[in-house]
């Protein structure tokens, strides 16, 4: 019996496809031990009264009871709410841009440029985990006024913000002004992890397409936009995901801390603290669904 | 009037903008330079200040007394070496875990075609969007009676306790989770999505299988993907607190180390012995960090090289 040519490639993907099931479904199996079933009990909580004593957990289911909680007796979580969206909306543009803009800039050949990506990836070292939390505590310290004391002088523009207010007689446009400069530094800041993803999708793409094109007359800037733009898109899509999730698990969000202080701080409310992060949740689902909706029909894969 | 030739022109315009090209970046990334590097080096002026320069309001950033003593302090304090070791072991394990079972996870998502791949992939993006806070308790509680479905207890006739052991923290990685293991799996599928399909029909061609394929061929093309993310991985479990010390009370890491030197400032002492321990905490800190800048050192320098090498591409 003859074999013909698609048969055999029918072949090859039906074992193809089972290797990669294979691998799907070995993930799978870690993700219902570990993250299912935490999770199933995390919405559990939800809609119980959670009593924590010498380590037994006593619950008592109340339904929805939290949730109608958070939006009508609580004063402080919409408006909390509110805010966080509004202020990771505007980061999710400017990190993304600037971080897309440092990257195109690193990945040129010049004298330092080891020394400058190390200098960029500082963001990621110094914002997370304990090193957040200890610089935290001095500016926090700072504020509190302990005079004397030499505490992170980051957030300058505050001194300086109140000269100009001085000088231009309370100038509303200069609130506009500082607050944009002040997010600068905030923007800067979050870029850490994007610019190291945009410089390895960089790097990624062959040298072999710039060569041509230059040799048909492109120009830098068309390459860019004609080479570049189209294979990195990928990687914009995991920059905006990962920008979206970093906004909302930053440490000083308020909103988070807000849902933390309910669990373990004043409160002691591990239901309500449980029923909130569930709404954050799906406030998160939303955006993203809505920015990868939009963008991945314009993403690009040079395979498909 | 002395006469230009069009040539002459034309190479004047083209070097005095390159000048003006060369002058904005340098002043752009000296700014932005600044302001990125401006807390290191208040971390590390800060830690070799004495108590006199702390109260000396003329001691801004160079210490006129420097010492190092407040190193040996914080050396003696968070018993560093131990300290070290346990970090050390935590990250570099979990670090290859991620890089390898991740790698091999991402790579199944982009180039396998199978019917439940994309309900698959969107329970990867739950992980990433899943705020940690949510699972956080639950987790633990898991952690403290390990059971699967029974088995453990049938076996050995009770569950196991994971306090006080690596098994909490590695166990996830092993399967692709843990700490932000879905934004790694999303990454590599990103990169393996992007790479040319001529790479991998060269391999089928020459009769690899899927596995050895991937390993002699699409693998070790994504060394970029891998870089990334053992550096990722690395400094996020090497400054993680919060898991650590829920289960690693009797080994502490350096991070919680870390912390517990503010916990220790802030319960001991007045404000106004500020002075006194705020160099002792920035020594801490650039002891915790300058491992972490030493291995990105050495990771980035495999990063440049990793073009040349996958020269194969287009």
């Amino acid at each position: 019996m003859k074999i013909t040519g698609k048969q055999k490639q029918g072949g090859l993907m039906r074992r193809k496809a089972r290797v990669g099931r294979a691998a799907a479904y070995f993930w799978l199996l870690g993700f219902l031990l570990f993250v299912a079933t935490p999770i199933y009990q995390s919405i559990v909580y939800a809609f119980s009264k959670v009593e924590i004593s010498l380590g037994n957990v006593n619950l008592t289911f109340i339904g929805w009871d939290n949730f109608i909680k958070a939006f009508t007796i609580d004063a402080t979580f919409v408006p909390l709410l509110i805010d966080s969206l509004t202020v990771i909306i505007i980061d999710i543009l400017l990190v993304t841009f600037f971080s897309l803009f440092v990257a195109v800039m690193l990945n040129r050949k010049f004298k330092g440029r080891a020394f400058l990506r190390a200098v960029f990836f500082l963001p990621v070292i110094i914002t997370s985990g304990a090193l957040v939390y200890v610089m935290q505590s001095d500016v926090s310290a700072q504020f509190a006024g302990a005079s004397g004391q030499q505490g992170m002088p980051m957030l300058q523009t505050v001194d300086f913000k109140n000269l100009l207010m001085t000088l231009t007689n309370n100038n509303p446009a200069i609130e506009i002004l500082t607050d944009a400069i002040d997010r600068i530094y905030q923007i800067i800041w979050k870029s850490g992890v994007q610019i190291l993803l945009f410089i390895a999708g960089l790097q990624a793409i062959p040298p072999a397409l710039y060569e041509s094109a230059e040799i048909d007359g492109s120009t830098a800037w068309e390459a860019f936009w004609k080479i570049t733009l189209p294979i990195i898109s990928p990687i914009i899509i995991i920059n905006l995901v990962y920008t979206i999730i970093d906004s909302f698990a930053d440490y000083n969000n308020a909103l988070l801390r807000y849902i933390q202080d309910a669990a373990f701080g004043s409160m002691l409310d591990f239901g309500y603290s449980a029923a909130l992060s569930w709404i954050f949740f799906a406030m998160i689902s939303l955006l993203l669904v809505l920015t990868v909706g939009l963008l991945s029909r314009k993403v690009f894969y040079m395979n498909d | 009037m002395i006469k230009i030739s069009d040539h002459k022109k034309a190479t004047i315009v083209k070097k005095s903008r390159k000048i003006i090209y060369w002058l904005f970046f340098t002043m752009l990334f000296c700014g932005i330079g600044y302001i990125l590097v401006y807390p290191l080096i208040y971390i590390f002026t800060t830690s070799v200040k004495s108590v006199g320069d702390m109260l000396d309001t003329t001691t801004v950033w160079v210490a006129k007394n420097p010492t190092f003593s407040n190193y040996t302090d914080v050396w003696n304090f968070i018993d560093y070496p131990a300290s070290l070791l346990n970090t050390m072991t935590i990250a570099a394990t979990v670090t290859i875990l991620n890089m390898f079972v991740c790698s091999a996870i991402g790579y199944a998502f982009a180039r396998f075609r199978f019917r439940e791949r994309g309900i698959l992939f969107a329970l990867v993006i739950f992980t990433i969007i899943i705020p940690p806070q949510l699972i956080n308790l639950p987790q633990y509680l898991f952690f403290l009676n390990f059971d699967i479905l029974g088995i453990i207890k049938a076996v050995l006739g009770g569950t196991l306790n994971f306090n006080n052991s690596i098994a909490p923290i590695v166990l996830p990685a092993i399967f692709g989770q843990g700490l932000k293991t879905g934004l790694f799996i999303y990454i590599f599928r990103q990169f393996y999505r992007g790479m040319p399909i001529e790479l991998e029909e060269a391999g089928y061609l020459d009769g690899c299988g899927a596995i050895r394929t991937y390993l002699r061929i699409m693998a070790p093309n994504a060394t970029p993907a891998f870089i990334t993310v053992g550096l990722l991985s690395f400094v996020w479990h090497w400054n993680e607190v919060f898991n650590q010390s829920q289960f690693l009370n009797e080994s502490p890491t350096l991070s919680m180390r870390l912390v517990g030197i503010v916990g220790f400032i802030t319960k001991s002492s007045q404000v106004t012995d500020l002075s006194y321990v705020t160099p002792t905490k920035y020594a801490g800190v650039a002891l915790v960090i300058l491992p972490l800048i030493i291995v990105y050192l050495i990771g980035q320098r495999f990063f440049v090289q990793s073009v040349e090498r996958s020269g194969i591409v287009g």
